[in-house]
């Protein structure tokens, strides 16, 4: 059954149909946001947010775009809002500010320890730098690296999920690894 | 083709995304261009840098919290609805008792309008307002003048 299927019968309140499509969709989801918070439990409430959404607006649903493309435009909005929420937190946040001193500043969002159990400390230090170098992007730039680098979309689904165009991502594709490239080169070369 | 353009398409061209005709100019240019070829492979190794980054698992709760959270928002929302509903009844009977109070007591003013043409109303309203008071004002005085003026247009 395809994904504007099960739409259509979620549409009609078939509650199990809304359950495959959770069940099909949830980790792809929460790795978008993951990618942009950088920890599991936000991530997840963004998830959690985003499926809600769909439900409630499924009886206005029209089968005009793929149904991923409507989760990750979802998922991207509440992921930056979020970042951006988080941002003017830490601006009045004292004890964040001290933290900001002495980690260096540009973190926006620390890698929690808990979300990555397994990984070695060469790894979670390896995972870190990448971290620290997206968020020195632009959101529109950082958004699309993850939809592109992440989740493998084309530049025409990620056009569609940040409502521009092919040029426009094009655009922030290249002058984001022209940054990353920067930013990652120097450290990746004295790590190996 | 000139270095700039090719490398402002480089990173379209890396990721598959050129047509047929433009990704085989730039892939001529870039192979015979060391300047070119170095900066296809930096972005080509950066891209595979950004690739070492586990992934995190939806909790095993995931499904069980969401369906929770859509009952709670169904019941709130049901529970306007029936708010709505009776407001809705409530309208069509508010409206109809509001603007008949309203009818009668336009009706009641233009009622009093109306009589206040008639000799015993006049009196009613000179009564309340004192009028007789002025009777005993002296002949040909200002008082007396305004009191004959008044009895002739209401030919009292």
């Amino acid at each position: 059954m395809t994904d504007t299927d099960l739409m259509m019968r979620v549409k009609s309140g078939d509650k199990r149909a809304f359950k495959s499509i959770v069940e099909t969709y949830q980790r792809r989801v929460i790795n978008v946001a993951y990618r942009f918070l950088g920890n599991r439990e936000d991530a997840e409430e963004v998830a959690q947010e985003t499926f809600l959404r769909l439900y409630l607006s499924a009886k206005s649903y029209q089968p005009k775009a793929e149904l991923f493309t409507y989760l990750y435009t979802i998922a991207t909005r509440l992921a930056l809002n979020r970042l951006r929420k988080r941002k003017r937190l830490r601006w009045f946040s004292l004890d964040q500010l001290q933290e900001d001193t002495a980690d260096g500043p540009g973190r926006e969002f620390p890698s929690d320890p808990a979300d990555q159990p397994d990984l070695s400390s060469e790894q979670a230090e390896r995972e870190a730098m990448i971290r620290r170098a997206l968020d020195t992007l632009p959101a529109a730039q950082k958004t699309a690296v993850v939809l592109s680098r992440y989740e493998g979309l084309s530049y025409k689904q990620i056009a569609e999920v940040m409502e521009t165009s092919v040029s426009a991502v094009e655009s922030k594709l290249h002058r984001a690894k022209q940054t990353l490239k920067k930013k990652l080169s120097g450290y990746f070369e004295e790590f190996q | 083709m000139k270095c700039q353009q090719v490398q402002r398409r480089l990173s379209a061209f890396l990721d598959g995304e050129l047509s047929k005709k433009q990704a085989s100019r730039i892939s001529e240019h870039v192979s015979g261009c060391p300047h070119c070829q170095q900066e296809a492979e930096s972005l080509t190794a950066t891209w595979k840098q950004l690739g070492e980054m586990h992934e995190v698992d939806p909790s095993p709760h995931f499904w069980i919290k969401l369906n929770a959270r859509i009952a709670q928002v169904e019941e709130r929302r049901f529970s306007l609805e029936r708010v709505r509903g009776f407001l809705d009844r409530l309208l069509v009977p508010a409206t109809v008792v509001a603007a008949s109070g309203v009818g009668l007591w336009i009706g009641g003013a233009l009622y009093d309008v109306q009589r206040a043409d008639e000799p015993e109303v006049w009196e009613q309203v000179t009564a309340s307002l004192y009028l007789d008071a002025l009777d005993d004002f002296p002949a040909h005085s200002i008082g007396s003048d305004y009191v004959e003026l008044l009895a002739d247009q209401n030919d009292l």
